[in-house]
């Protein structure tokens, strides 16, 4: 089975030599995902596709890809993952579907909230695509078109902003006994909207945590809600 | 003619007959004897017999005596018996005889009464009187109390106005010889004439019979002229013999009679009549008794000197009190005595940590405890060779404890006031407790009488204490004492009284031992050096020890998970865990920064130094990468023209992808990134610790510490502050950051940069906030 697998990526290679990505046969799959908006949660169709950098930059060989679009406003964004290898079945589509990630429908944009560590990256899209296809394929060429800074730098045009200093460590882990290493973590976002032009975040691990970020996504302030939200 | 007459002042009374008569009937005296001068004149038995009543016969054979005297009367040779002139007894309550029937009295004519005893016939009882008896006595019904020592007045007179009477001479006939007597004279007169005579005490007593002569002069013949005894037979026989009669014997005045053998002391014995006590002695092997003190008649007190050792007699033995007047016996009961037990109280409460548990010890004890609070044996038994307990105790302290004893046998009396003592390096512990009766086992509260130096780390390795107890009081350097055995338990002795927060309790031995050391330290600079050599060789770990000498090692190869605060790392355990979970030892015995952290604070909260807690973070909290790694010289991410701290290049660093739990434990199979894993920097028991990345480092801040205050006691080094620490401590700090560190593990990491310190020290300094 995995002799198959090999000799179709072959094969695949073969036949997109030209290209400097390509999508590994088979890896492309549709779904939705949840997102916040003004109404409430919506749901968004989503592409899920692998593509393998010919010749690889010098950091990844495979990526992971999600392309997320709102037919409504015709917005889409793409968020890629390395793929270490190739039993590494890791993808941003995961952390949307379990919660961990956030993507906010809004007017003018869609904002995907991305927890990473201590902090949050934050990035508004606005790019239109007629459909779901046309948001894939746009995808896949701005991915080759960035290529190999894409993968190769840390510059990724997100807006970056550290929550754990202000929460605390006690948010993902008991205060007693003390350890060193416990990274800070978001186990769901359970809420994005808008109050004004601020966002409202509330985010959970052993409590939820309100977090308001102004309009240019710095923290203006955070407060542990008395209880959880159901 | 001469008068004599006796007249008694004080005298000795005399004894003035004794017989073995009857008292209800009087006795015959077979003939012959001689009567003197009456002792009674004008009663019906005017005539004193002295008869010996110790006789088995009727009384007149004095053992060794051939004398005939028997008080008035003189025995004569009179009617032989059968093979006897003259038989040794003469006086009969009875005497049988045949008398003839009436056809043999008819038959045979003369006598019907024939007496063989004397080969004589009678014709009836006148007969039997006339020709046999002498004369009749009977008991003295009245006989006068036994006479006294004294002195009588004799008093001399003569008719003849020319006689003078300058002396006189007094005898006292006895059946043993004659005795002579001073006598004299009392005033001027010499006719009539008074003469003293003196009766001494210790004058041999017996029946006398006393003579008295006298000189006379008429001017014609001064040749004296002796009177036989006009004044009669006299007896002194003295008072009678006080006997001694033991009623009890005490030991050092106390209320007991038990003797705790290879003790010294007083034997009081009490009773009556034991005057002129002459010597006292015991039966049983072990006691022995020296000089006696005769107090009164009534008391005689005796030194004794007793010895445990060889074969000694246990349980009762006789006491014998010899006086001038005999002996009376008494019983002490002979105990051995031997330590059974000590506990110390007010030693500080701690758990005696090991491997995977600890176990409290509230009351330490010689012998080691054996047996926990449910009966079962301790989970962890003392070590190191300690045949008691760890007591701990801080400076200025007086150590006390409870001693047990065995008492073998079970003494039947009490024995109140028992004298404890015990010789230490650290002082004398004494006390005194009470046998109770019938009890195998005593206990008595002591109390050193030196307290412990103030401001003072002690370690004693073991203290030896050697046991005696005295029933005479103490101290036992005056005697008196015997040694009953020894205990030997280590001791602790802190600088001050800890300041161990209730949260951290409970205080384990290991962080009594950190503190206390080997001792020696006067003050908390000191012992804060004490503790800190311990952990550090000045330059790195010191591979700290548990009390045990068990490792504990920082993150050792292999671990999988590991001890998180002091408690768990002197135990080697695993945790603690959310939610708890049943203890598991912890590989390698393996621990945190937090636990090493909270040992150092741990220790240094015995001797009461304050100390806190401080969490090591990035500012920018990313994750420290400790020393020491290798770079690659082409990092994955390269800044961005211009380089500087605002874009500084980044390597691509992979760990493990658990947020919370070791990034480094297992190793990525593949390697780290850009960075490879170098040996160091040294950790407690770990020349490499396997974990090397941190999102908090855990130190301790010591205000009183002179120089650098910052401890770090994974590494067994100081820092000054937070600059001093990146640049000892970092080689790296290393963040996610999208896209790549989307997936699981992967990370940027990037270099200190000088002039950008990246590093918070947060200090807690509240009892809550980990701080003591």
């Amino acid at each position: 089975m995995r002799h198959a697998s090999v000799l179709l990526m072959l094969w695949c290679l073969a036949l997109f030599a030209q290209e400097r990505v390509a999508t590994v046969l088979g890896s492309e799959s549709r779904t939705a995902i949840s997102a916040f908006s003004s109404l409430g949660e919506v749901v968004l169709p989503a592409i899920h596709l692998r593509l393998e950098l010919n010749p690889p930059t010098r950091s990844e060989h495979l990526i992971d890809v999600v392309v997320v679009y709102d037919p409504q406003s015709g917005r889409y964004f793409w968020v890629y993952t390395p793929v270490t290898d190739a039993a590494d079945n890791g993808s941003y589509l995961n952390d949307l579907q379990n919660g961990t990630e956030g993507v906010y429908v809004g007017s003018t944009a869609l904002v995907n909230f991305i927890s990473l560590g201590p902090n949050f990256e934050i990035q508004e899209h606005g790019r239109r695509a007629d459909s779901l296809d046309a948001a894939e394929r746009a995808a896949i060429d701005e991915i080759r078109k960035q290529l190999p800074k894409l993968t190769d730098s840390y510059e990724t045009g997100f807006k970056v902003v550290n929550v754990s200093r202000d929460v605390g460590s006690g948010f993902a882990c008991e205060p007693y006994p003390p350890r060193a290493n416990c990274g800070f973590g978001v186990k769901r976002i359970v809420s994005v909207s808008r109050e004004g032009d601020d966002w409202r975040l509330v985010i959970r691990n052993r409590w939820d945590q309100e977090i308001i970020l102004d309009s240019q996504f710095k923290l203006v302030s955070t407060r542990r809600l008395p209880n959880p939200e159901k | 003619m001469y008068s004599l007459a006796v007249n008694g002042i004080q005298p000795g009374t005399q004894t003035l007959f004794t017989g073995v008569c009857p008292a209800d009937s009087s006795c015959m005296l077979v003939k012959d004897w001689i009567y003197g001068a009456p002792s009674y004149s004008g009663q019906a038995y005017p005539y004193s017999l002295v008869l010996n009543p110790d006789d088995g016969g009727d009384g007149m054979v004095f053992p060794g005596s051939t004398s005939d005297f028997y008080g008035n009367l003189t025995s004569l040779a009179g009617l032989p018996g059968q093979n006897t002139p003259t038989p040794s007894e003469k006086v009969f309550g009875s005497h049988y005889i045949v008398e003839l029937g009436p056809s043999l009295a008819a038959s045979i004519p003369g006598d019907t009464y024939f007496d063989p005893s004397y080969g004589e016939t009678y014709t009836n009882a006148s007969i039997f009187e006339t020709d046999s008896v002498s004369g009749y006595a009977v008991t003295d019904p009245n006989p006068e109390a036994p006479a006294a020592p004294g002195v009588w007045e004799f008093d001399v007179s003569s008719d003849d106005p020319y006689d003078s009477f300058f002396s006189i001479r007094v005898s006292t006939n006895t059946r043993n010889g004659f005795n002579y007597l001073s006598a004299t004279p009392d005033g001027t007169s010499d006719n009539p004439a008074s003469f003293i005579v003196t009766w001494l005490s210790g004058d041999t007593c017996g029946t006398y019979n006393v003579a008295v002569s006298g000189y006379f002069d008429d001017g014609y013949d001064a040749a004296p002229i002796y009177a036989n005894a006009s004044a009669g037979y006299l007896c002194y026989e003295g008072p009678p013999p006080c006997t001694p009669s033991v009623s009890s014997i005490q030991v050092n005045s106390s209320q007991t009679n038990a003797l705790i053998l290879g003790t010294t002391g007083t034997l009081v014995i009490n009773g009556t009549c034991l005057e002129n006590a002459t010597s006292v002695g015991a039966s049983g092997a072990g006691v022995s008794v020296g000089t006696i003190t005769q107090n009164t008649n009534d008391l005689v007190t005796a030194v004794y000197q007793s010895t445990s050792s060889g074969a000694p007699t246990l349980g009762y033995e006789t006491v014998t009190l010899q006086t001038e007047n005999g002996a009376s016996n008494g019983q002490i009961f002979a105990v051995t005595v031997a330590l059974a037990s000590f506990s110390f109280t007010g030693s500080v409460p701690y758990s005696r940590d090991c491997e995977g548990n600890a176990s409290p010890i509230a009351a330490p004890s010689w012998p080691a405890s054996t047996k926990d609070a449910n009966g079962n044996p301790p989970a962890c038994p003392q070590q190191l060779g300690y045949t008691g307990d760890h007591a701990v105790y801080y400076a200025g302290q007086t150590m006390r404890g409870t001693a047990v004893f065995s008492v073998n046998p079970a003494p039947p009396q009490a024995v109140p006031g028992v004298y404890v003592e015990a010789g230490t390096a650290a002082g004398t512990f004494s006390g005194a407790g009470t046998i109770a009766a019938g009890y195998a086992s005593f206990s008595a509260p002591v109390t050193d009488n030196t307290a412990l130096p103030t401001s003072q780390t002690q370690f004693y390795a073991p203290l030896n204490a050697s046991w005696s107890v005295g029933q005479a009081g103490g101290p036992c350097s005056t005697g008196g004492c015997v040694a009953v055995g020894a205990s030997s338990n280590p001791v602790y002795v802190t600088l001050a009284q800890n300041v161990l927060p209730s949260w951290a309790m409970p205080v384990m031995l290991t962080y009594v031992a950190l503190a206390a050391g080997t001792g020696g330290a006067t003050s908390q600079s000191a012992a804060l050096a004490n503790t800190w050599a311990q952990f550090s060789t000045g330059s790195g770990p010191a591979n700290v020890q548990t009390w045990d000498r068990r490792s504990m090692n920082y993150y050792s190869a292999g671990f999988t998970s590991c001890a998180l605060n002091a408690s768990y790392v002197v135990q080697n355990l695993i945790g603690p865990t959310t939610p708890p979970s049943p203890p598991t030892i912890a590989p390698y015995n393996s621990a945190q920064c937090g636990a090493f952290a909270l040992l150092l604070e741990s220790a240094l909260a015995m001797n009461g130094i304050h100390s806190n807690w401080t969490t090591v973070t990035a500012s920018d909290t990313s994750k420290m990468v400790i020393n020491d790694w290798g770079l690659s010289s082409m990092p994955t991410y390269p800044c961005t023209v211009p380089c500087g701290s605002g874009s500084p290049s980044y390597y691509k660093f992979i760990l493990n992808a658990a947020t919370i739990g070791d990034y480094m434990s297992p190793p990525p199979a593949g390697g780290y990134g850009d960075l490879t894993n170098n040996a160091g920097v040294a950790g407690q028991g770990e020349a490499t610790p396997l974990e090397k990345v941190f999102d908090s480092h855990f130190i301790v801040q010591i205000p009183s510490a002179s120089g650098n205050q910052y401890y770090d006691p994974s590494y067994g080094v100081t820092y000054p502050n937070q600059l001093g620490f990146e640049t000892q401590a970092v080689a790296a700090y290393a963040l996610k950051m999208t896209p790549d560190s989307l997936t699981d593990g992967n990370y940027h990491a990037r270099l200190p940069i000088a002039g950008s310190l990246n590093i918070t020290f947060t200090m807690f300094t509240t009892l809550t906030g980990l701080s003591m």
